[in-house]
């Protein structure tokens, strides 16, 4: 390093040419950092959904479930597999570990779900596998008019999709709310029965109709001309008259409209509305890895062109528009960024001179220039976490900068000459800057093994603040001191003087006298401290991830019943409640299916008639409610008292899934029945402890069915095959689309069904036999039984699934509630057959702290290695990390002061500051140890170092928790209570490491020389 | 205690006040806990009636449908009606040629006359030796009857002799001449007598006279010929009939009052007995439907059906079942007698027999939920209870249950979200 400084300081000219080139460099690089709202934390994923009509569920789980689950079990680094069997469909959900390649994975997955459909029932369709569940819309856009029918809607939402598509940067454009068209030929059962036609009879028929039959040529002059000869049907009125049955007895021929009413219908098994009108949504996407503003920006300005020739009564309205937000949001945090760098210089300047400030203020930009360079060259995204780990890091890196400046000045004092000043300064500061560098690098390091969502969300932290203290360290090493020889001056004694009668200086200084004196009653009072806060503590609540704070919520709506109009009925009642709030800005909404992505974690509620989903902005500006969930409850209590057949959940943007309940046990296995034993056991012993109350399972209880029982006997003497009866109910009740209509080269789909509308009309249906061609009545063959099926079977990871869920009273909480179950259980017999897994609170805290814990515990062992390195010797680290435990003092009493919930990312924090703490116990007890070496004695080594280094311990200490402060004030959910965090540990182990390293050191000395 | 282990019970003791104090500000934050309420749609127990019924749908037909067709062979030179036409009964439909049925009545019609006129001499001659025979008989009788009364006046005579003897023997004597004279008499008068008697026993016992005899031969062969003439004439004329009879068949009139629902012939086609020309539905109607086996038992000839479409409903009665079923749809088929006009033909109708009435609760089939045994909720205290119930049968919509009691409240709707002890709420109790 020496010798680097040595050339550089000859070829400083060079030096200035790269400093300037790093800032060209920088700034471009700034400019072309992909931007986007949010870390992307989505797992690959995939969706496996087999429709299987008229099965039940039990025959789903058997014959389709349950061989793609055993196919797909052979697949690697699989996180979770979840199954849902459902009457009629298949619904597996493969989520892969967050290491799994996606590529491969997915390609992996298809080919086994592919490879399997051999396997499955025939009348099963073939497997659909929607892999694009990471992408999240970059907008959102409603077209909506009081005037103009749905079908023009969906034309201008087709231009404008159009000319969107040709914005570079758009990848992808969806039209959802567009009416699909269908010729629904309802045939009608007594009809059938009059004329003994099978509606078996009009599918074949019609899928015959179908075939497109080349004519052949004629040869004309030696030229071969073709003749063709349409075949299709052209008109509802060709359908009508396609002759079914030849004539019989008095009867002429038999049309299809003798049996069936044949009518184009728009197939609405989904609806959007906006604020009350039918609308139709165009969801946009943009291409990875880019700057989604200025995709954004060209949208919008090609949007309001379009828009322009739009009549007045459409309106084009934006539902989510994420560039906005991120252009917001990124802005927001470059000005946090700004501010930190303006407060920090703020701080420079006035515990340094304005000369040394702006040579230790050149660092900041630079290091942040470099950093962007490698966000650039490393495509990282600038969203709030990376802007967060660079404000973070902003505290850090200018450490460096301090301490050489400090350590040149110093020499300078002491009457060197600049390049011996300099050069010495170099010497000194190189081993522990990097040390303390090393240290917090490490630190930060172990974010890249923070497991799961919380992992991927934080995984660009350690890349920015290793960059950042990187470039830092060659800065302050190589930049620095070329322009401290240009700029650094000796200072005046006087001056000196008057530093070291700062009020800083003494209160420190009473703090070690004091110390010094009492040694035990300080370390004893430094950790009651540390114990009252801890208290405290556990007197938060949790919530690992907070709700995002945009003014959005949304309303997830699951109907008990599966048809479209009660799931409607209960929609249009919500909106009605929503109508009543002024707060509530506008409404989008869909019925029948969720709405297109809307937010990172928003779960994307699948098309069935049971579902719908209402997104809802708010400004709560003059409002009587404070925040989005205060409006939550209130909503959420109206609903719950109204609302009645339909599960209507309030639910805010989070970044993570929310835990079920407070006590949440998941019992798997194969039986059950077992299950349910399992879980009646559960709920029993849940109930006989205190503090549990709304005791319940997620299992769904069976609802009846129609059972169709098909005489064997009777079948074999009536010529009917099995296949006969079963196909032809199953085209009756789900339909069938054999064909098309052509009209204008649009291809418009045919659908058979029957008028089904109660179990009389399913037992005159005919049936034709495709053996003998005669034709029966079901009622002939078969009898209909009541059964109960459940509705959904759900499974993990192949087993069948349970999951009891308690809540818990006030007075109690879910970590006993939790234990004393465990307790109870061990004892019981009952549930040898059963997997219990605990997914509580209580796991959720063990999982994350014993995650955090064990990557603590390393990087502690490792800054413990590296501290042995450096001062070869094993007792003063242990010394050093002393100040750990002490900085956690301050982190507990900042979130008890603060009133923040226990968060993840606050967590995060205090293991960050692992890193930072110790660094000040480095540059303590290095200096200690120099003046031992130098004969002084153990008091005045102490109150040297603490001469030595109190400045620049609080300056850095004080740089690191302003440059916070806006992150802190900026309010973000997830930001700024890890800023919080930082803050108050950072401040308090800098108190307490100044006075309780020195006393510790102290006691263990003068125990040495007892000894001696 | 040394000074160190005072200041640490110091420290402890103010920490702790200081603890207690801050520690309860945090309470608040702790969302409050409210219990779960559902609401939930309900119904109140009662026994109810529901009519089982046997529904099905049933084809309008007519009641016998006429295939009309000529008795003759012939060239079809006029068809009168085209389909759709409403035709009475002998409304002409159409007809053959007639040439030679005409020549052939005219020629059993001659025949007819000729033979007519035989019989009518045959008859003349048999009347005129019926006379000559009768007169023979008189004849015969009158020479009977001469000699009767001559044996009778003989008779007289010798009873008038014997008495003037006896009269004269008993006042005169024996011997006296006028009695001798008298007995001669008598004796002359006796076998005068007896002559005229044995005359008239001879003429008896000789029977008919040759002329009768004569006359009655002479009559027997007249009225052979009058028979043989007869018969003749009979022949002729139903030589006659024949002819008119096929004159008549050249016309083809409709037997049934009705609608022609086909015309098959053509005019210049030849025409066979074999070959229906016009086709009639009678507008007399009947609705058949088929009833598998299943169902069978429950319905008899005579039972009270409805039959209805949209705009009609009329109530009937079974008319026949089929004793065998249809090859093709293996049904009964059963029909139903219907009166002219009442429905389209060729038309569907619903038909409902009415069964009996099964009583019990009647509960819709969303509202009964299943955990290995069949349950439902009901509402007492504003808490939902889980209440087992048994399932005795079902309809289109609704199940019997048992297990209920009346005035009981059922929840309807909401009860996926209800668990034992849930709180609920009840919206509305339609």
């Amino acid at each position: 390093m020496k010798h680097i400084v040595k050339w550089a300081l000859r070829r400083h000219l060079i030096i200035y040419i790269f400093t300037l080139l790093i800032a060209i460099m920088g700034v471009f690089a700034y400019f072309e950092i992909p931007k986007q709202e949010n870390p992307n934390t989505n797992l690959p994923a995939a969706l496996i959904t087999t429709v299987y009509p008229g099965a039940t569920s039990v025959q789903v789980e058997s014959l389709v479930t349950d061989p793609l689950e055993k196919a797909l079990a052979s697949l690697e680094k699989v996180d979770v597999m979840n199954s849902y069997s459902y009457n009629s469909a298949s619904v597996i959900v493969v989520i892969f570990d967050i290491d799994a390649d996606p590529e491969t994975s997915i390609s992996k997955l298809k080919d086994i779900v592919s490879k399997t459909q051999s396997s499955l029932p025939s009348l099963a369709y073939e497997s659909t596998i929607d892999d694009d569940l990471i992408s999240i819309p970059s907008f959102i856009l409603s077209f909506s008019s009081a005037t103009l029918e749905p079908g023009e809607l969906v034309s201008y939402a087709q231009s404008a999709s159009t000319q969107l598509s040709r914005v570079s940067g758009v990848s992808r454009l969806i039209i959802d709310g567009e009416d699909t068209f269908e010729v629904l030929v309802n045939v009608n059962v007594d009809a059938l029965n009059v004329y003994q036609v099978s509606i078996e009879t009009i599918v074949q028929l019609m899928q015959a109709q179908n075939l497109t039959i080349p004519s052949g040529s004629i040869v004309i002059d030696g030229q071969s001309i073709n003749v063709q000869t349409p075949s299709s049907f052209e008109s509802v009125k060709d359908i009508e008259n396609m002759i079914i049955k030849g004539s019989s007895s008095s009867v002429g021929f038999v049309r299809l409209s003798d049996v069936a009413t044949v009518n184009v219908i728009t197939t609405s098994s989904a609806g959007f509305t906006r604020n009350g009108e039918t609308t139709v949504l165009l969801t946009g996407y943009f291409n990875q890895n880019v700057n989604a503003v200025n995709i954004g920006n060209r949208v919008s300005q090609e949007l309001s062109r379009i828009t322009q020739s739009f009549p007045s009564s459409l309106r084009v309205e934006e539902v989510v528009f994420s560039p906005k937000d991120i252009d917001k949001s990124i802005n927001n945090f470059i000005g946090s960024l700004l501010q930190s760098i303006a407060l920090i210089i703020f701080i420079v300047m006035i515990f340094v001179k304005l000369r040394n400030a702006l040579v230790i203020s050149l660092l900041l930009p630079l290091s942040i220039l470099v950093t962007f360079i490698v966000m650039n060259a490393l495509r990282i995204e600038f969203h709030f976490i990376s802007i967060a780990a660079l404000i973070i890091s902003l505290g850090i890196l200018v450490d460096n900068g301090i301490v050489i400046a400090e350590a040149i000045q110093f020499r300078l004092n002491e009457d060197y000459a600049k390049h011996d000043a300099i050069m010495m300064g170099v010497k000194d500061t190189a081993v522990p800057m990097l040390t303390s560098t090393l240290t917090t690098m490490v630190t930060f390091g172990m974010f890249f093994f923070v497991p799961g969502v919380i992992g991927k969300t934080v995984a660009t932290i350690p890349t920015i603040v290793i960059s950042t203290l990187t470039a830092s360290y060659l800065v302050a090493m190589i930049i620095v001191p070329i322009f401290a020889n240009l700029l650094f001056k000796k200072e005046s004694a006087q001056k000196i003087e008057k530093s070291n009668k700062s009020t800083a200086y003494r209160f420190f200084r009473g703090l070690l006298n004091f110390g010094l004196k009492k040694p035990k009653t300080l370390i004893a009072l430094a950790f009651s401290t540390l114990i009252i806060s801890g208290l405290l503590f556990t007197q938060l609540n949790i919530s690992f991830f907070p709700y995002s704070n945009k003014p959005t919520f949304h309303i997830d709506i699951e109907s008990q019943q599966s048809n479209l109009s009660t799931t409607k009925a209960t929609h249009d009642q919500v909106i009605n409640i929503l109508s009543e709030y002024v707060e509530i800005v506008d409404v989008t909404s869909a019925y029948g299916r969720g709405l297109p992505k809307f937010f990172i974690t928003a779960p994307v509620m699948s098309v069935n008639e049971s579902n719908a989903q209402i997104l809802v902005n708010v400004d709560l500006k003059d409002s009587r409610f404070s925040s989005n969930e205060d409006l939550g409850r209130e909503l959420q209590s109206r609903f719950n008292d109204v609302i009645v057949g339909a599960d209507v959940q309030v639910r805010y943007l989070e970044y993570a899934l929310p835990v079920e309940a407070k006590v949440a046990i998941a019992l798997k296995g194969d039986d059950l029945d077992a299950l349910l034993l399992a879980s009646s056991i559960v709920q029993d012993e849940l109930k006989m402890i205190q503090g549990t109350t709304n005791i319940r399972d997620t299992h769904v209880s069976s609802e009846p069915q129609y059972v169709v029982n098909i005489d064997p006997d009777y079948l074999s003497t009536s010529g009917l095959l099995k296949f006969d009866v079963v196909k032809t109910i199953n085209t009756a009740l789900m339909g069938t689309k054999p064909t098309q209509l052509t009209i204008d080269n649009r291809q418009i789909p045919i659908n058979i069904q029957a008028d089904i509308q109660s179990m009389d009309d399913l037992l005159n249906l005919t049936i034709r036999s495709s053996a003998t061609n005669s034709i029966l009545q079901l009622r002939q063959v078969a009898s209909l039984n009541i059964d109960f099926v459940n509705p959904s079977i759900f499974r993990q990871n192949g087993l069948r699934t349970i999951t009891v869920l308690s809540d818990v009273l006030p007075s109690s909480d879910a970590t006993s509630v939790e234990l004393e179950l465990r307790e109870r259980l061990a004892l019981n017999q009952d549930l040898q057959d059963v997997e219990i897994v605990y997914r509580g609170e209580l796991s959720n805290i063990t999982d994350l702290i014993s995650n955090l814990g064990l990557s603590s515990l390393a990087v502690i062992a490792l800054i413990y290695l590296i501290l042995v390195f450096q001062f070869n010797n094993l007792k003063q680290p242990l010394i050093i990390l002393a100040s750990i435990p002490l900085s956690l003092s301050g982190v507990f009493l900042g979130l008890v002061l603060f009133r923040v919930d226990i968060q993840a990312m606050a967590l995060l924090g205090a293991v960050s500051l692992i890193g930072i703490v110790v660094n000040n116990g480095i540059l303590l007890v290095e200096v200690i140890n120099t003046q031992l070496q130098a004969g002084s004695s153990i008091e005045e080594a102490i109150y040297q170092a603490l001469n030595e280094r109190y400045r620049p311990i609080t300056l850095t200490t004080l740089t690191t928790i302003i440059g916070v402060i806006p992150l802190i004030l900026s309010n973000d959910p997830l930001t700024s209570p890890m800023a919080l965090v930082l803050f108050f540990g950072l401040a308090m182990s800098t108190i307490l490491t100044m006075v309780v390293i020195p006393t510790l050191v102290f006691m263990t000395h003068s125990k040495k020389n007892v000894v001696i | 205690m040394n000074k160190l282990t005072k200041n640490i019970l110091i420290i402890i003791a103010l920490t702790s006040v200081g603890f207690l104090l801050i520690a309860p500000l945090f309470d608040q934050d702790e969302s409050e806990f409210v219990e779960r309420v559902v609401a939930v749609e309900t119904l109140s127990v009662s026994e109810s009636a529901f009519e089982e019924s046997y529904r099905s749908v049933a084809f309008i037909s007519p009641l016998q449908v006429t295939q009309a067709a000529f008795q003759n062979i012939g060239t079809i030179t006029q068809i009168n009606v085209k389909e759709g036409d409403r035709v009475r009964v002998n409304q002409v439909l159409a007809r053959i040629d007639d040439e030679q049925s005409r020549l052939q009545l005219q020629n059993s019609k001659e025949a007819l006359s000729n033979a007519q006129f035989n019989l009518q001499t045959a008859q003349s001659n048999e009347q005129a030796q019926k006379q000559l025979y009768d007169e023979a008989i008189a004849n015969d009788e009158e020479a009977i009857n001469t000699l009767f009364e001559n044996q009778n006046q003989a008779k007289i005579d010798r009873d008038i002799a014997l008495e003037t003897y006896e009269a004269n023997r008993d006042e005169l004597g024996e011997q006296d001449s006028e009695t001798q004279s008298s007995l001669i008499t008598y004796n002359q008068a006796e076998l005068s007598y007896q002559v005229a008697l044995t005359q008239y026993n001879t003429a008896l016992d000789s029977g008919e006279s040759n002329e009768v005899v004569l006359a009655r031969s002479r009559y027997n062969a007249a009225q052979s010929n009058t028979n043989a003439n007869t018969t003749q004439v009979n022949i002729a004329r139903n030589n006659v009939t024949q002819a008119e009879n096929n004159l008549e068949n050249t016309v083809l009139r409709a037997t049934v009052s009705g609608t022609v629902v086909r015309v098959v012939g053509n005019v210049n086609e030849l025409a066979t007995p074999l070959a229906p020309v016009v086709v009639i539905a009678s507008d007399e109607l009947k609705a058949i439907f088929g009833v598998p086996f299943q169902w069978l038992p429950t319905i008899f000839v005579d039972q009270s059906i409805s039959i209805f479409n949209s705009t009609n409903q009329i109530d009937a009665t079974v008319s026949s079942i089929s004793p065998l079923p249809d090859q093709a749809s293996r049904t009964y088929e059963v029909s139903v007698n219907l009166p002219s006009g009442s429905f389209a033909i060729g038309s569907s109708v619903s038909i409902d027999i009415a069964l009996d009435d099964i009583v019990g609760v009647w509960l819709p089939i969303s509202s009964i939920l299943n955990d290995g045994q069949p349950y439902v909720y009901v509402v007492e205290d504003n808490r939902a209870l889980k209440r087992r119930v048994t399932l005795l049968g079902f309809n289109n919509s609704d199940v019997r249950v048992e297990g209920l009691t009346a005035n009981e409240t059922v929840v309807i709707n909401g009860m996926k979200s209800l668990r034992s002890g849930t709180s609920v709420k009840v919206v509305s109790q339609p």
